[in-house]
């Protein structure tokens, strides 16, 4: 007798053999791939070692931009990493100065064909590359590549457009992402606030056009820009805003509201601290905080017994952030209070900022 | 009894069989899941994040219990991370190890009043402290309650809508934070991430800072160093295709505080509170009468190093707690089993976590001793025996082996051919003994649990700070 039968076991050696052979097979092909991916770092490594200084003494001046072209451009490839790397660490005033090096790659021609490569990756790689080569006749093939079926390419297109600054592309950037209900819309403000106050008189168009009003998510990225780019002329319609029917859409206009900063929002932002929903509140305290809205020093104080507790420390915190008079208010009412909420919260933003200020550090 | 025994050797052969077939899917899974995921990343994704204004802000909760050889390092490392808004909560559940003085003499944490809005009832907070030089740094002290509790303090107080939960000797690459909370960008229905861990034994550090990625210097670090690899680098990812990563390691994992809050926290009970955790998070993501349609994600290339035990007796203690923990986080949530209210979670994630995971050390345990028996009886001999145990060998170091090219293709590879080479021997050597000693201490941390409820944590680990993170 026997586990198995004995006319199994030659089978059974013969598939523990194959699985061994597989594994020396593994072995061998992740040999491959440790050498192949060292190889690959020690290029880069050496590339970098070699070009890295003298593109830093370009910047300084000291080596002419064509002899860093005829450098970098042996590898056109690592050039462009080496570059794109180099941007993200200058500051933004040497930043300019690296663009005729992006642009003496010559490699535009072939970025904007790989917008159509049949593998997604590459497509990426080139709508990404795109918004650091800024050339103008990229720019419809990065229109057409909005309209790809992979979202992080859409992103890739719409963030190399946000780089021309052209407005005449914000509104085929947003309409690309209208279908799109799970994506976190904060990308996409971020994205047109990249082009800078030329978007506004786009933005403040589509605010009106009662054809974008229709979709929640692209209104609220308009607006979102809007306060981010702190648009004066946005005030108006963003107050009237504050009476759309969906929440989100209130919620962002209060949130615009308080970075564009105009005291013409202060009364109704403060209306909106009594509103039914706790986030609205929060919201709207926040907003009187940043509108440095002194007069409203009541309504915080009200705040403070708020039943959210999320309300109650964005009230104190607002009231700290008016200075002088806020921060006396709040020592008062913790001194005075009998409400232990409203000391407790009192005292949280008072200590804490005492603690943070001892450096001078940001509270 | 012959007849028994037959069919239970057959039983046991088919287990292991249908094991096999599951780790193979498994790694086809999960390798299309590494190449969807990579063929998605552009590093204007991260250098966006950096720069972004209205990126999702996090907190970082760290439960320290007598952490104070480890602590300054993991905290530095926590405040380093390069995210745009990011605060580090450090609670000290009731050491009596000086933590709390440590952190005080690097930090100079002062006392502020701090409250917050969670209901999560957590063990008495004695204090919490804030930094005057790092003004993300919140300190809380607190009475001895468990992790779990610790984790719920430092939740109540945490004031941003991301959480990240790692232990007290975690270390995450300056950029972790971001590889984590990319996906968040992306997909607003997203409610937690998990990532890979691996050991920190052999890493070099400066000012808390990974400087190089060594592997670990004892054959016990690189027996783990393997076994990580292989749970991490496919299984986990794999399941996850499946809906059913019930085991997020409580070293790292990204959670949007809302769900953490909704799910009633952690259980400050658990022996092995990340198991029990993740176990009922996936109860309430995936109950299909909520509607929810939230979802869960593993991030490949977000790594999160802890240090392993290199002492045997820590490791043998560390493996019964795990084994404990396992089985009472599925008995605590049985009424998820095999239940259709939960979809592929429940009639395939908890069922393999019982039977492929749970169970599987009793299953090779019981084919040891049925092989004994079998051959006292002479129903069978050495050369059958030695047959079945050389495919079982191939077998696992090839599923191994797959776990160390995909790791090679990404950029958690080996930094030098001597740790390549290493890494190899030891997946080789992994199933010659240690796997054994596993099997066997699970085995008696299932008797433990079964006939005497233990459900103490075990032995504390025994920190190091030399040589196993090496501050250079």
């Amino acid at each position: 007798m026997e586990i198995l039968n004995y006319n199994y076991i030659p089978a059974l050696m013969l598939v523990g053999l194959v699985i061994s052979g597989i594994s020396l097979v593994l072995v061998m092909i992740t040999t491959v791939t440790h050498w192949l991916a060292e190889r690959r770092f020690q290029h880069t490594l050496a590339f970098d070692r070699t070009n890295e200084p003298m593109v830093m003494s370009y910047l300084m001046g000291g080596v002419p931009q064509l002899a860093v072209i005829s450098s970098i451009g042996q590898d056109p490839s690592e050039a462009m990493s080496l570059l794109m790397e180099l941007l993200r660490k200058l500051q933004p005033s040497a930043q300019s100065r690296l663009l005729p090096l992006f642009a003496g790659l010559s490699v535009v021609k072939e970025e904007i064909v790989a917008l159509e490569n049949p593998h997604a990756k590459r497509r990426m790689q080139a709508a990404e590359r795109l918004a650091y080569l800024k050339n103008e006749t990229s720019a419809e093939a990065l229109v057409h590549a909005l309209g790809d079926e992979v979202l992080a390419v859409r992103y890739g297109a719409a963030r190399s457009l946000a780089a021309h600054a052209r407005p005449e592309f914000i509104e085929p950037t947003l309409r690309a992402f209208d279908a799109e209900h799970h994506i976190n819309w904060f990308r996409l403000v971020e994205i047109i606030n990249d082009y800078g106050p030329v978007a506004a008189p786009t933005l403040l168009a589509m605010l009106e056009n009662p054809q974008w009003r229709r979709s929640s998510n692209i209104l609220n990225v308009v607006i979102r820009a809007l306060g981010m780019l702190e648009e004066l002329r946005a005030v108006r319609p963003l107050i009237d805003l504050l009476h759309y029917p969906e929440l989100s859409v209130r919620l962002n206009a209060v949130r615009a509201l308080g970075d564009i900063g105009d005291p013409v929002a202060i009364l109704p932002v403060s209306a909106l601290s009594h509103d039914s929903d706790a986030e609205m509140r929060r919201n709207a305290v926040v907003a009187i905080g940043k509108l440095h809205a002194i007069n409203q020093i009541p309504v915080l104080e009200q705040a403070l017994s708020d039943a959210s507790w999320w309300v109650r420390v964005s009230a104190a915190e607002a009231l700290y952030s008016l200075g002088e008079a806020g921060i006396e208010r709040l020592t008062d009412i913790r001194r005075n209070t009998h409400d232990v909420y409203v000391h407790d919260i009192c005292s949280q933003v008072l200590t804490e900022h005492e603690v943070h200020n001892q450096k001078g550090n940001p509270s | 009894m012959t007849t028994i025994l037959q069919i239970l050797a057959a039983a046991i052969l088919i287990y292991f069989v249908i094991l096999f077939v599951i780790n193979l899917t498994l790694i086809v899974l999960g390798s299309i899941q590494i190449r969807n995921y990579n063929g998605q990343l552009t590093a204007s994704d991260f250098d966006h994040i950096v720069k972004s204004r209205l990126c999702l802000p996090v907190s970082i909760v760290i439960p320290a219990h007598n952490e104070a050889i480890i602590i300054i390092n993991s905290v530095e490392n926590a405040l380093k991370l390069n995210y745009p808004i990011h605060e580090v909560i450090v609670v000290d559940d009731g050491s009596t190890d000086n933590t709390l003085a440590v952190l005080d003499r690097h930090f100079h944490i002062e006392h502020v009043e701090r409250h917050g809005d969670s209901q999560i009832r957590t063990h008495e907070v004695h204090g919490v402290y804030e930094s005057p030089d790092y003004p993300n740094l919140v300190v809380v002290a607190k009475e001895n309650g468990r992790r779990a509790d610790a984790i719920n303090a430092g939740v109540a107080l945490s004031r941003y809508p991301l959480l990240c939960i790692i232990d007290a000797d975690c270390l995450l690459e300056a950029d972790g934070l971001q590889h984590m909370a990319r996906p968040f960008l992306f997909d607003s229905k997203l409610a937690a991430a998990a990532g890979v861990i691996r050991p920190s034994n052999g890493l070099v550090l400066k000012e808390g800072v990974i400087q190089k990625r060594f592997l670990p210097h004892t054959w016990l670090g690189m027996n783990q160093e393997v076994e990580y690899a292989r749970s991490f680098q496919w299984a986990r990812i794999g399941l996850n295709r499946l809906k059913s990563m019930l085991c997020i390691s409580g070293a790292l994992l990204l959670i949007r505080k809302s769900v953490f809050e909704e799910t009633g926290g952690a259980w400050a009970d658990a022996i092995t509170d990340d198991i029990e955790y993740t176990i009922r998070l996936n109860k309430f993501l995936f109950d299909r009468t909520s509607k929810r349609a939230l979802r869960l994600a593993f991030i490949p290339d977000a790594v999160s190093y802890t240090q392993v035990p290199e002492k045997l007796g820590l490791y043998l203690s560390q493996r019964n707690r795990w084994q404990r923990g396992t089985l009472q986080a599925i008995l605590r949530n049985r009424d998820m089993l095999m239940n259709p209210r939960y979809g592929l979670t429940s009639m395939f994630g908890l069922s393999y976590l019982l039977i492929f995971e749970a169970m599987a050390p009793l299953v090779e345990f019981t084919a040891f001793i049925l092989a004994g028996v079998m051959l006292a009886y002479g129903m069978t001999d050495w050369q059958e025996i030695a047959v079945i145990v050389f495919v079982a060998y191939a077998c696992c170091v090839m599923l191994t082996l797959t776990a160390v090219f995909i790791t090679e293709t990404s950029r958690l590879r080996t930094s030098s051919w001597k740790d390549y080479w290493k890494m190899i021997l030891a997946v080789f050597l992994d199933h010659l003994g240690w796997h054994q000693i596993r099997v066997v201490t699970s085995v008696w941390a299932t008797f433990q649990f079964i006939f005497f409820h233990r459900s103490d944590l075990g032995e504390p680990m025994d920190r190091v700070s030399q040589p196993a993170c090496i501050s250079s």
